[in-house]
């Protein structure tokens, strides 16, 4: 039998077969659900705050290492004076130095050996770090005060679908405390705004301090200090957080134990008697001792309230019981 | 024969090559974990003291000042001379893990938008507040969604909520669909309370200089204590939703949303 023609249209068919397989192919996976990822910006930047006393006509220089973990993306660079946005240590930014600058500071800040100027966009691919040298340069006329900035590294918005939609930029900061002085004395002036608690806790509950420190000073400061709390079992003493208090604002103080930061006060437990509180702190350069002292009385009040209702109770039933009796009595009396 | 002699010259060369990469291993691995708990670095011009330093990034630098004091790790440190003093980090947190913010998503597709049926998307964001004591995610929109990203030409207006009105910083319900706009809820760790019990708030419009408005937020910022590590991760998720009415111009209407991440001072 001869099969040179079958072979043949076999040896013809192999090249159609694999075409038609790759068309296969292709279709399928134009067919088949494409996977996306969805664009991530995930920044991380350290260290989270500087603080300086300076002379004028001084330099300095801090470097801050950013990384970026999600997409390769674009990024630039702004410094922005920053205000206090309420009394728990949040910043409110301003306007970026190129929109109101009244006091020139836009020429103060550089990035010195850094690839990259200030407010350049530069490119960080994903996982990538970098290090920026910021130069702080105070001139010579500069006014001597604090001044509050920002660092911001801003992402750069990409564009989106065709579709109705928004697309999210992303600014992660670090702040700056600037203070410039001639000779380092600067005047530092603190007022306890409130140092509080109820006057009357329950046994059974927790006593928590209410501390608020207002800066009535020219320069930022730390409260170095401590709650000394005495009562009929001793002596306890909770330390103060040394949190920063700039100019013109008030912040709420917070404890730290180790590196816990904590409410102040004292954790639930059985408190009975007179809890005297004495806050006492101090602030680098200042002589002066603040302190304020208050007394709290601890009573078992859920005790005292459950021994009147049981106590109420009873009297009323006895009157109750007593009643019909009398009342039996009464009429007896009266036949 | 020949064979023979080529496994074994294979066999004891790998053999050989394991030899080598293990004892090179532990020899890296022995000087890599090699640390110094002081150090002090001096100079004509300077001297640093540091009773715990770990690596350059965060560290002063001046030409021609004494430097003197204490560097808790990388970051945070106090530096004094007589032309300055200076701190980076903070002092009473002895950590060099970064501030860092994360966005799932940064690109939001609504799709073709029908009237009267709101359209949401998710993303999640994540705090690790690292080395700072506390921080603030803020959030504002450059302008209302507009057609062409122009709010000349038409936008979609920030929801004012069911029962009106709902700004950028006070929360309000949002479930009837006949309530139209363009706003934003976050659940999850240290979200602001005007969100609380699933509350729709605006962005703050840039255009119309509103203050940006609070996402998350934290105060104490400390070590994970129920998970003993650090940093404290926060995590939230943030629901976009947009609802028109039947008489929004047609259009693809986009804006940009701006979140600001700050440790706080």
């Amino acid at each position: 039998m001869d099969t040179r023609p079958i072979q043949k249209s076999i040896k013809n068919k192999k090249p159609i077969s694999s075409i038609i397989v790759i068309i296969l192919v292709c279709v399928l996976s134009l067919a088949l659900p494409k996977v996306t990822h969805a664009q991530s910006v995930s920044l991380s930047i350290t260290p989270p705050i500087f603080e300086a006393v300076i002379k004028p006509n001084e330099e300095i220089t801090q470097t801050y290492t950013l990384t970026n973990n999600g997409n390769e993306s674009i990024f630039t660079s702004q410094v922005v004076p920053f205000s206090a946005l309420d009394e728990y240590g949040n910043v409110s930014l301003g306007k970026g130095l190129s929109d109101y600058d009244p006091y020139n500071t836009k020429y103060w800040f550089s990035f010195v050996q850094s690839q990259v100027d200030l407010s350049q966009k530069f490119h960080l691919a994903k996982g990538e770090s970098r290090n920026f040298n910021l130069k702080i340069k105070i001139p010579d006329d500069a006014s001597l005060g604090d001044y509050y900035f920002t660092l911001l590294f801003i992402t750069q918005p990409e564009g989106i679908g065709v579709n109705t939609g928004t697309v999210a930029q992303v600014k992660v900061g670090s702040n700056i405390l600037l203070t410039i002085s001639k000779d380092g004395q600067v005047y530092r002036q603190a007022k306890v705004e409130e140092f509080s608690a109820p006057k009357i806790i329950d046994s059974f509950s927790a006593i928590l301090y209410k501390v608020r420190i207002a800066n009535e000073g020219t320069s930022f400061f730390k409260p170095q200090g401590q709650i000394e709390i005495s009562s009929w079992f001793g002596k306890k003493t909770l330390t103060l957080a040394p949190l920063n208090v700039i100019v013109g604002s008030t912040r709420e103080l917070t404890c730290i134990k180790n590196e816990q930061i904590l409410p102040c006060g004292i954790a639930k437990s059985f408190l009975i008697g007179p809890y005297k509180a004495r806050l006492n702190f101090k602030i680098e350069g200042v002589a002066k001792e603040y302190q304020k002292t208050i007394t709290q009385v601890a009573i078992p009040l859920y005790p005292i309230f459950a021994l009147g209702l049981c106590f109420f109770i009873f009297s009323v039933s006895l009157k109750l019981k007593r009643g019909p009796i009398n009342k039996n009595k009464a009429r007896s009396d009266k036949l | 024969m020949s064979i023979l002699r080529g496994f074994l010259q294979t066999k004891r060369s790998l053999a050989t090559l394991a030899l080598s990469s293990f004892a090179l291993g532990i020899f890296m691995f022995g000087f890599a974990k090699q640390t110094h708990a002081q150090a002090s670095l001096k100079s004509d011009n300077y001297k640093i003291e540091l009773p715990n330093f770990n690596s350059g990034a965060g560290l002063p630098t001046s030409s021609s000042f004494k430097l003197k004091g204490t560097l808790g790790q990388t970051a945070p440190g106090l530096f004094s001379s007589t032309s300055f003093r200076v701190r980076s980090g903070f002092e009473y947190i002895h950590t060099i893990i970064p501030f860092s913010f994360s966005i799932s998503n940064i690109s939001i597709d609504f799709g073709t938008l029908i009237p009267q049926t709101p359209v949401t998307r998710d993303a999640t964001l994540t705090v690790k507040a690292g080395g700072a004591g506390g921080y603030s995610i803020t959030a504002y929109e450059n302008h209302p969604l507009a057609v062409n990203g122009d709010p000349n030409i038409s936008k979609i207006a920030d929801t004012i909520c069911d029962s009106g009105p709902c700004s950028e910083s006070a929360g309000g319900p949002w479930t009837d669909p006949s309530t139209y706009g363009f706003g934003f809820n976050v659940s999850g760790d240290d979200a602001s309370t005007a969100f609380s019990g699933g509350k729709y708030k605006q962005f703050a419009d840039f255009s119309s200089s509103e203050t940006p408005g609070e996402v998350m937020s934290k105060g104490e910022v400390t070590w994970d204590y129920p998970n003993n590590t650090w940093p404290w991760e926060s995590e939230a998720i943030i629901t976009y939703k947009v609802n028109v009415s039947g008489v929004q111009e047609a259009g693809y209407y986009y804006n940009n949303i701006v979140f600001l991440a700050v440790p706080s001072f």
